[in-house]
């Protein structure tokens, strides 16, 4: 049974979020209309002025408003280490976990052959472009630890190392605050093999 | 319908959904298969590490559908060592699968050749050497095995001699390129019906010949992992 036409286009349109299916939709949407009028009324507003006016960051490639993003403009930042990631929300991540200064250069996906996906596709060019600059020092390649990502790690690598450039990779180990026996065997031979001194 | 426990390797990993998978698999008894792996990327299931490429498993699924739902999976043997230019070569072995082998079409053979080969690339000292020999292995258990003893009128090649290579038919002896062919040695069609190209020259015209040969069964797309070669 239909409500009106509006409604259901409503429900069917909340439905293009991921994990929403036609029953949080649903809930969702008498939620806005029936209790939270303003801020459904900010969020269509927000939601509209942020698909018009959020791009990508011509240096970086991550999603911003402006030309450059916050963190490839500011001038405190080191120019000489960059930190490859695949998705914009791994700059976030690594921003917010660790205290690295440097800049970020998002794949935004990540090497996948059979998908189609190769280093064209990637736009691997523009990172080639800012490596021949002469200004990057140092790569550090946190890609996913998957056979794709490390392929991809790999094939970016190769890239710094024709040019003369440092790459390093993210350590493989043990989570903290875990136990050895819940460890999968694959990073825990990875974590034994690149053991290190005490 | 619940399958039996068969051994399997992951060819390929695809997103679905939020933390679902639709996963490739490479079967002795069913052949290639995708099944949807429910949730494995989620915190709790720790299934997401080893269902990955290059991993020796055992799975099972069941459904009635077109699409079945992987039910269990595990990891049978300590992960094999493929890293770097290794990498990209299983990469390689596994795009090169999927395009000749079609769904559901089993193959024991071909499954028994998928494994060895990723053992000999983690071992082997010539990739080339490796990937030469799955090529023309692969080919052969497909039924479009190349001729490598004899020439098309059944006269045993001679290693001294130029051939031109027909794709239907096989090598003819001439200096030049006929009917739409590829001119190489015999020495080379003849290390490469043993397996072992030996040389700069013949590693590379054994390349350039199950390039050609290739070419006719994978279709007009490009194979996408030769651009990841690049490097090399």
């Amino acid at each position: 049974m239909s409500l009106s036409p509006l409604i259901d286009k409503l429900i069917e349109s909340l439905q293009v979020l991921p994990g929403v299916g036609p029953k949080s939709a649903q809930r969702m949407a008498f939620y806005l209309l029936e209790r939270n009028r303003d801020g459904a009324q900010s969020l269509s507003e927000v939601l509209q002025d942020a698909v018009e006016n959020i791009g990508h960051c011509s240096q970086c490639r991550t999603l911003t408003e402006h030309e450059r993003c916050s963190i490839c403009a500011n001038p405190a930042r080191d120019e000489s280490q960059l930190c490859i990631v695949e998705n914009p929300s791994d700059v976030m991540l690594v921003n917010k976990a660790t205290g690295y200064k440097g800049l970020y250069f998002v794949l935004m996906g990540h090497l996948s052959p059979l998908d189609g996906i190769g280093p064209d596709e990637l736009g691997l060019e523009q990172l080639a472009q800012r490596l021949d600059s002469g200004i990057v020092e140092e790569l550090i390649l946190a890609t996913n630890p998957t056979v794709e990502g490390e392929a991809t790690s790999h094939y970016i690598s190769e890239m710094a190392r024709k040019r003369g450039i440092r790459a390093t990779r993210l350590a493989h180990g043990v989570p903290l605050g875990g136990e050895l026996e819940f460890v999968d065997g694959g990073t825990l031979s990875q974590a034994f093999s690149d053991r290190r001194d005490l | 319908m619940n399958s039996e426990l068969q051994p399997a390797y992951v060819l390929h990993v695809r997103s679905y959904r939020e933390t679902s998978g639709l996963i490739d698999f490479i079967t002795p008894e069913y052949g290639r298969l995708t099944l949807l792996a429910k949730g494995f990327k989620s915190g709790k299931a720790r299934r997401k590490s080893y269902l990955q490429p290059f991993r020796k498993l055992t799975i099972a699924w069941a459904g009635r559908g077109e699409l079945k739902t992987l039910t269990t999976a595990e990891e049978v043997e300590a992960p094999l060592v493929l890293e770097d230019k290794l990498l990209v070569s299983g990469l390689y072995v596994n795009e090169l699968l999927t395009r000749l082998l079609h769904p559901h079409d089993p193959h024991a053979e071909i499954f028994a050749l998928y494994e060895q080969t990723l053992r000999d690339l983690s071992t082997a000292a010539s990739v080339e050497l490796v990937l030469r020999n799955y090529e023309k292995n692969i080919l052969e258990e497909l039924g479009y095995g190349l001729l490598l003893d004899v020439d098309v009128d059944g006269t045993a090649l001679d290693p001294k001699s130029q051939y031109c290579y027909l794709p239907e038919s096989g090598p003819i002896k001439s200096d030049r390129p006929v009917g739409g062919g590829m001119l190489l040695s015999g020495e080379t069609l003849l290390s490469m019906g043993c397996g072992q190209l030996r040389g700069e020259k013949e590693l590379k015209e054994s390349k350039m010949l199950m390039r050609f040969i290739l070419g006719r069964y994978i279709g007009e797309k490009p194979l996408k992992t030769r651009e990841l070669f690049r490097y090399y």
